[in-house]
């Protein structure tokens, strides 16, 4: 395989030590991706859509209470679950690595949805909605999802395409760093970091390798294309 | 890194295409229709323009992505000495409020008998304030939001023209903090507290990781503290009664007695002095020994309920640290006493010798020029004096730029009052708000992303810098920078004090004189500043702090309500997402805060072994009560908080505003009684007693985290499923 | 034992007592059919508002993806297995009493089938694109991913709905032969048509014959096949509490359970409305009643099986789930499941004079449903409510439109069935009569 055509494996690494729990990277991904405004009504029937979202773990109890925070997004698994239930292929794999979802194929049978261990698919409820003029807002590189159909973090494949068709005009491999998902872009602490895994000298690659690496429920095989880095204490 | 920059270069190319679309021709005032796109449009290619984020006063460097004359996406901007690409939720959510569909599309004039409120025309606004104005010369108030560079120019020269005195007024502006920073080292500012090359952090209640003076500057700081150094990771514990989102990020949290933070840090001098004899390693010594040994550690740890060998402890890590930082703010500064505590909690950076030191607290000089201090902070203790001076006034004039005051002070402070008295009120802003719904005239501002503007970080930077702001979308309706309003009556007023047609002419000029003395013309110049955002070139000389004995001992907070009778303290704190005047915005109020997870609404924490023995189960009603008042809002219950407190999140509880915020939630300052910090005046919020009783109802609590299981639980079941 | 000439002047009063209830129309039976009706189409009004609207309109939300709907839909695949099990296993083992019923249980096969299928419309969030479903030549070249266990699923549905349809119509054909002899009118037209010209020959007789010996055994295979995709569709998923391999063999029991406890409903009513005491005998009941200890014991076996190797296991995804069924928020479903489909057909069927007793049967019947109802909800929901990730953790409970578009689809099963039955004798006419032939000496 040439250097061009060798494929993408895009993964991300997100460093608990840095995560401060600040949610930038939730804003940053509504605003990037068109994600609906669920509203008070939806979200308190926890329909409240978020492709990334941060979990807290309390443990202890006072005075001894400490909490753990998690960015918990689409893992984009190497073996992804989500994808051999999905009965019209709508769910499905990339050769880059990414689990891409299509609108158009989805009919909503939402078995994807069970089988993502980490619960990280969002289905339409219902259309969405934006009080004008708020619509103006959208990204119109991005759908807009319908009624009916699942979606999840899509590891902004619209940035990631345009990084590759530019780097196809060029003739070249898209270089590290080139391709910035939203919450990456925006995370103060620098706790994600983003890249291509079979870039051996790329940043996430490098990060990946560090001892405090894990992968999010590791025993279940997904094969995770997201390393977490523990925190410390 | 090289990628970024040549990232960056091309995005600077295309705002070169685009900044001359709204900036350089005055016709884009007129309303060219649609059809006829500008050239720079080109379906389908995004234009890149350099900004500043004004929603919070730190004044964040961005670039906004636009397509087809739509503002799509705020993104940091990688260059800014700020936020060095980085942004806040807020930041993020900036483009909703352009967007919001209840703007205020032109001025309002509100008749005080009917209360009617009816659409002007600029023309009759700008009449009628120069007619309001003459009439009430030198009586003139203004409160406005900070601001500095040229817009803080112009309000300082309005000031003279029409006579009056100006305030800046900002619910987050630390006003104790920087009483304790001018008494501490005799300077008007707030440093740099250096936490990215820290290796031992202790902060005393200040929320950096939340909304703390600039997040983003202290999140881009933390990720290095922690993580940027390849042996040293930055040990940092934190010190505040409720275990915030910065608490939970720390090593260890110190549930202190609220308002005795200052006597901890009395406590850890004491033992710092006491341990290493040769201390502090500059010219304080004497004020610093009479500081510090004013008490007794036995006292120390009684007060605080702080363990004495904690306090050792803690001393000792700091002894041992190579770059010990010490801050403080937040919870410190919402009590009777807290500029006193904050100076003796800022007095350890200079017992520890970290003052001006890389990993230290550090000053630097900054753009002077058109700095803020011209204006002195609006306290709730100044309103009294406003008052007063009102009512004596025959005429009087209040201008309010920017800001929500109705909302962000107690009822127990007679800010209504005073609006009432004065004889003319007229509001600068983009929505009708508390206060705009108290004006009489009601001045449609543009959003900042149709706006003009520069500004000087209003933190300590190493690099000297001035970020610029120009309009990266074409106004959407008829609203008017207020500062171009503000131009046209002092031209009324007084013409030969205003040599500039428009307020993007006055800043044009200002820049002009800065880029003088590059030979290359400054028209090209100007406009390679808008393309970056702003000049940020040399690096900023380091000040030193002038000798200061000013130091007095922090005494014991007092607090309002009679302990029997209100047997609760009362922790009223700015939500981490929609925090003072956010909730207008959609996907800050659908954004979980992170610890209690709650969305769209506000809450009553408490703490489970509290709300056991109370009968108060996860989203009962409870009504609290104070000598201010009362309020009834759902309890949650909160693992990381002093038995004794109930805490309350700022930022919901709007009587006017837009749709999403208007009648959400309650305002927990409704209970906060007129207490004030003794020194600097600012609201002591957190001196206030509350009684806690039960109601029947079952409230609405909107949670990420489903409320399926019991929240007693909870803990038990998290603690088994952290993976990490 | 009646002699054979004696059984032959039986026939008269068989064809008589047989074929009447086909043209006595009721006002009783107008004002049910109207009812039924009418319930149907309110059920059919809220799913079309569903549609218009969004699936929002059920209680479903992250991580619930599947819930009543489901549920339904395994249950009345459940009760399906009545028709398959009682004539498709009683007839290879030769099993004589089961002449009467195999019809009436054939009839709730086929419509419960249908009613099962059309769950899984309701549940679907882009209804109007359920035929990517099919296997469709189209231009993109997209076929259904057959790695799908709902793809094997609706393969095996439509297979099932096909072979038990063919299953109950092959023994049909001698009766609708005799109505056509004895009806007149539109009926007989219909007959006619129904019967491909059935003439009663010695050929046609061994043809029919062989053909039924043919599906018999295929059809049963077939039965246990489509409930075993059914528990496929949860065991091959990783949620804890579905991914167990002991769920295939223990969806297709409970499946048995729930069709058996159906056919004692049927056989209750069917006898009592049009009088058939002489046909359908307490000696039916009290067969079925054994066949119903038998089901019981090994659900019961599979099900202390299964559990005890999570209890056994105490992993901790697992136990959450079976902490929440046992003491948690599910335990008032969940032990009333217990005594209905456990407790009280051990303790009460083992009595030969409760088993001989019709009313009594009939409420086993209908306790047993119940109780299999709730154990379809119980599979499906605390499993769902209960991710890895207890961040996660939820809870459900079916919204009033689902609720109302599932009692229409009950609504509509019943409907169906008393429409049939003013079409399709009830009892097997010629298979009566053989077995009585077969009793004489
Ligand atoms: N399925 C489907 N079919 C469609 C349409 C659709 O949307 N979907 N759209 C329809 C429409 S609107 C159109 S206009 C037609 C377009 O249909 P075509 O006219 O067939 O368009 P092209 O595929 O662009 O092919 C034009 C050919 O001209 C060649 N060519 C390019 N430059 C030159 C030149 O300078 N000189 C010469 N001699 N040849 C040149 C190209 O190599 C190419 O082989 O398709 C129609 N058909
Ligand atoms: S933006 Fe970064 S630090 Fe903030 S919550 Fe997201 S991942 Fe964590
Ligand atoms: S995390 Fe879930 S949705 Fe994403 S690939 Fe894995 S299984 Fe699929
Ligand atoms: S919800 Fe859509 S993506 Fe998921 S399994 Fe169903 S059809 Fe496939
Ligand atoms: S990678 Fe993109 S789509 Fe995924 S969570 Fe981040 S911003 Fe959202
Ligand atoms: S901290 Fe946030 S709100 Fe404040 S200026 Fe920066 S991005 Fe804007």
């Amino acid at each position: 395989m040439t250097e061009e055509t060798q494929p993408y494996r895009w993964g991300m690494v997100i460093d608990l030590d840095r995560c401060t729990g600040c949610e930038a990277c939730v804003v940053a991904c509504h605003a990037e991706n068109n994600i609906r405004i669920s509203g008070e009504d939806e979200a308190a029937q926890g329909r409240a859509i978020n492709w990334i979202r941060i979990e807290r773990y309390w443990e202890g109890e006072y005075p001894n209470v400490t909490a753990k925070f998690m960015p918990v997004l689409c893992q984009h698994c190497g073996n992804a679950p989500c994808e051999p239930v999905c009965p019209v292929y709508a769910s499905y794999h990339t050769p880059d690595g990414l689990n891409a979802q299509v609108y158009n194929r989805c009919i909503g049978v939402r078995y994807c949805g069970n089988n993502c261990p980490y619960i990280a698919r969002q289905f339409n409820w219902f259309d969405p909605h934006w009080d004008a003029p708020l619509n103006e807002q959208l990204n119109p590189d991005v759908t807009v999802r319908q009624n009916g159909v699942m979606e999840k973090c899509t590891f902004c494949v619209q940035r990631i395409r345009k990084a590759k068709e530019q780097a196809e005009s060029e003739g070249r491999r898209v270089r590290d760093g080139e391709v910035v998902p939203a919450c990456v872009q925006g995370c103060p602490t620098s706790a994600l970091v983003f890249g291509d895994r079979n870039d051996p000298a790329s940043q996430v690659t490098t990060l990946a390798r560090s001892d405090r690496g894990f992968h999010l429920l590791d025993s279940l095989g997904t094969d995770p294309a997201i390393t977490y880095l523990k925190r410390l204490s | 890194m090289d990628v970024r920059r040549r990232t960056f270069l091309k995005t600077a190319a295309l705002v070169a295409a685009g900044t001359a679309l709204p900036g350089c021709k005055p016709e884009v005032h007129k309303l060219v229709p649609y059809l006829l796109p500008d050239d720079e449009i080109v379906p389908g290619l995004a234009l890149w323009y350099a900004s500043t984020c004004d929603e919070c006063a730190a004044g964040c460097g961005v670039l906004v992505r636009t397509m087809e004359g739509r503002a799509k996406k705020i993104e940091g901007n990688p260059e800014h000495p700020v936020n060095e690409g980085k942004l806040c939720a807020r930041g993020q959510a900036a483009v909703q409020g352009l967007y919001h569909p209840d703007r205020l599309q032109g001025p309002l004039r509100r008749d005080r008998r009917t209360g009617d409120v009816l659409p002007v025309s600029w023309n009759d606004v700008v009449t009628e304030l120069a007619t309001q104005l003459r009439g009430a010369h030198g009586r003139v108030v203004m409160i406005s939001r900070p601001v500095s560079g040229a817009a803080s120019l112009l309000l300082q020269r309005f000031m003279e023209i029409v006579g009056g005195r100006l305030y800046w007024y900002d619910p987050a502006a630390e006003v104790p903090l920087r009483t304790a920073v001018q008494w501490l080292f005799g300077m008007n500012e707030v440093p740099q507290y250096d936490l990215a090359e820290a290796d031992y952090l202790l902060s005393f209640g200040t929320p950096f990781l939340e909304q703390w003076l600039s997040p983003v500057t202290y999140g881009v700081a933390y990720g290095r503290m922690r993580q940027a150094r390849p042996t040293v990771r930055g040990r940092f514990v934190h010190v505040e009664p409720r275990f915030s989102l910065t608490a939970a990020n720390a090593d260890q949290w110190i549930p202190i007695r609220p308002g005795t933070e200052g006597l901890l840090a009395l406590g850890l001098g004491h033992v710092l002095l006491a341990e290493t004899p040769g201390r502090p390693a500059n010219a304080h010594g004497t004020p610093y020994r009479r500081l510090f040994e004013s008490i007794s550690l036995t006292t120390i740890a009684q007060h605080t309920e702080v363990q004495e060998d904690l306090i050792v402890r803690l001393a000792r890590e700091l002894a041992a640290a190579t770059h010990p930082l010490v801050m403080g703010g937040g919870s410190v500064s919402c009590h009777t006493n807290s500029t006193r505590a904050l100076v003796a909690i800022n007095s350890l950076n200079g017992l520890l010798g970290n003052i001006g030191k890389r990993g230290g607290v550090r000053f630097f000089e900054r753009e002077t020029a058109d700095s803020p201090r011209a204006a002195s902070w609006l306290t709730e203790r100044t309103m009294e004096e406003l008052l007063a001076q009102f009512r004596s006034a025959k005429a009087s004039v209040l201008l309010v730029n920017g800001c929500n005051p109705v909302f962000g002070m107690p009822p127990a402070v007679p800010i209504v009052e005073t609006f009432g008295a004065a004889s003319f009120v007229a509001s600068f802003g983009q929505f009708f708000d508390e206060t705009s719904s108290h004006a009489d005239l009601i001045c449609a501002d543009h959003h900042w992303l149709e706006a003009w503007g520069d500004g000087v970080p209003h933190i300590g930077l190493p690099v000297r810098t001035i970020s610029l702001r120009q309009p990266v979308v074409r106004s959407l309706y008829g609203t008017r920078q207020t500062e171009d309003v503000l131009l046209d009556v002092a031209r009324m007023l007084r013409p030969e004090h205003i040599p500039w047609d428009s307020f993007h002419n006055l800043l044009q000029t200002q820049w002009g004189t800065r880029i003088d003395s590059m030979p290359d013309g400054s028209e090209e110049v100007w406009m390679r500043r808008l393309q970056s955002g702003g000049s940020w070139s040399s690096s900023a000389r380091t000040l030193s702090p002038t000798d200061t004995s000013a130091i007095v001992a922090p005494d014991l907070p007092s607090f309002v309500g009679d302990e029997r009778q209100f047997p609760f303290l009362l922790y009223p704190y700015p939500s981490m997402t929609v925090g003072y005047g956010g909730a207008h915005l959609p996907w800050l109020q659908e954004l979980p805060d992170t610890l209690t997870t709650a969305m769209w609404g506000t809450w009553v924490e408490i703490n489970p072994a509290t709300a056991a023995r109370l009968g108060v189960k996860q989203g009962d009603i409870v009504r609290l009560e104070s000598q201010a008042g009362t309020l009834e809002a759902p309890a949650l219950l909160y693992p990381g908080l002093r038995p004794e407190m109930l805490a309350m999140p700022i930022g919901q509880g709007h009587t006017a505003g837009t749709r999403y915020e208007r009648g959400r939630g309650v305002n927990p300052l409704r209970l906060v009684t007129g207490a004030f910090d003794r020194d600097s005046g600012a609201l002591a919020a957190g001196a206030t007693r509350v009684r806690l009783e039960r109601t029947e109802r079952k409230g609405r609590l909107v949670l990420l985290q489903q409320p399926a299981v019991d929240p007693e639980q909870l803990i038990r079941i998290d603690s088994r499923a952290i993976p990490s | 034992m009646p002699t054979r000439d004696a059984v032959w002047s039986e026939m008269p009063a068989i064809n008589r007592d047989l074929l009447t209830p086909l043209s006595e129309i009721s006002g009783r039976y107008v004002a049910l059919v109207a009812g039924l009706a009418a319930i149907v189409a309110v059920g059919a009004g809220v799913w079309l508002y569903q549609i218009e609207t969004g699936i929002g309109q059920t209680n479903m939300h992250p991580p619930i993806f599947w819930s009543s709907y489901i549920a339904s839909f395994v249950y009345w695949i459940g009760v399906s297995h009545s028709g398959t099990f009682i004539s498709g296993v009683l007839r290879l083992t030769k099993a004589e009493w089961r002449r009467p019923i195999t019809r009436i249980a054939e009839l709730m096969t086929v419509i419960s089938v249908l009613i099962a299928a059309l769950c899984v419309f309701f549940h679907l969030g882009r209804v109007w694109r359920w035929y990517y479903l099919l296997p469709y030549p189209n231009q993109r070249g997209i076929w259904p991913d057959f790695r799908s266990p709902l793809m094997w699923d609706a393969t095996a549905i439509f297979t099932y709905a096909t072979a038990s349809t063919i299953y109950l119509y092959l023994p049909l054909i001698p009766d609708f032969a005799l109505a056509r002899d004895r009806v007149d009118g539109w009926r007989q037209r219909l007959y006619a048509v129904l019967c491909l010209g059935w003439k009663g020959s010695q050929r046609e007789w061994e043809t029919l014959n062989t053909a039924i010996r043919i599906i018999t055994p295929l059809i049963v295979m077939v039965m246990v096949s489509v409930h075993s995709i059914v528990g496929w569709d949860f065991g091959m998923s990783l949620v804890p509490g579905w991914h167990t391999s002991i769920i295939a063999p223990y969806f297709v029991v409970g499946a048995v359970h729930s069709g058996l406890g159906m056919v004692a409903i049927g056989l209750y009513v069917v006898r009592r409305t049009y009088r058939l005491e002489s046909y359908i005998r307490a000696e039916h009941f009290d067969k079925l009643g054994k066949l119903l200890v038998v089901t019981t014991l090994i659900l019961a076996y599979l099900y202390f099986a299964d559990q005890l190797t999570v209890w056994y296991g105490k992993k901790p995804d697992e136990m959450a789930i079976l902490h929440s069924l046992v003491t948690g928020p599910y335990a008032v479903p969940f032990w009333s499941m217990i005594a209905l489909i456990y407790v009280c057909p051990l303790a009460l069927l083992t009595w030969p004079s409760f088993r001989a007793w019709p009313a009594g049967m009939l409420l086993m019947g209908i306790g047993i449903n119940l109780g299999m109802y709730i154990e379809r909800a119980l599979i499906i929901v605390p499993p769902l409510t209960h991710p890895r990730l207890t961040y996660q953790w939820s809870d459900y409970f079916p919204a009033w439109t689902e609720l109302i578009i599932l009692t229409g689809a009950l609504a509509l099963a019943v409907l169906l069935y008393v429409v049939l039955a003013k079409l399709v004798p009830l009892i097997s006419i010629w298979e009566e009569k053989e077995g009585r032939l077969h009793a004489a000496s």
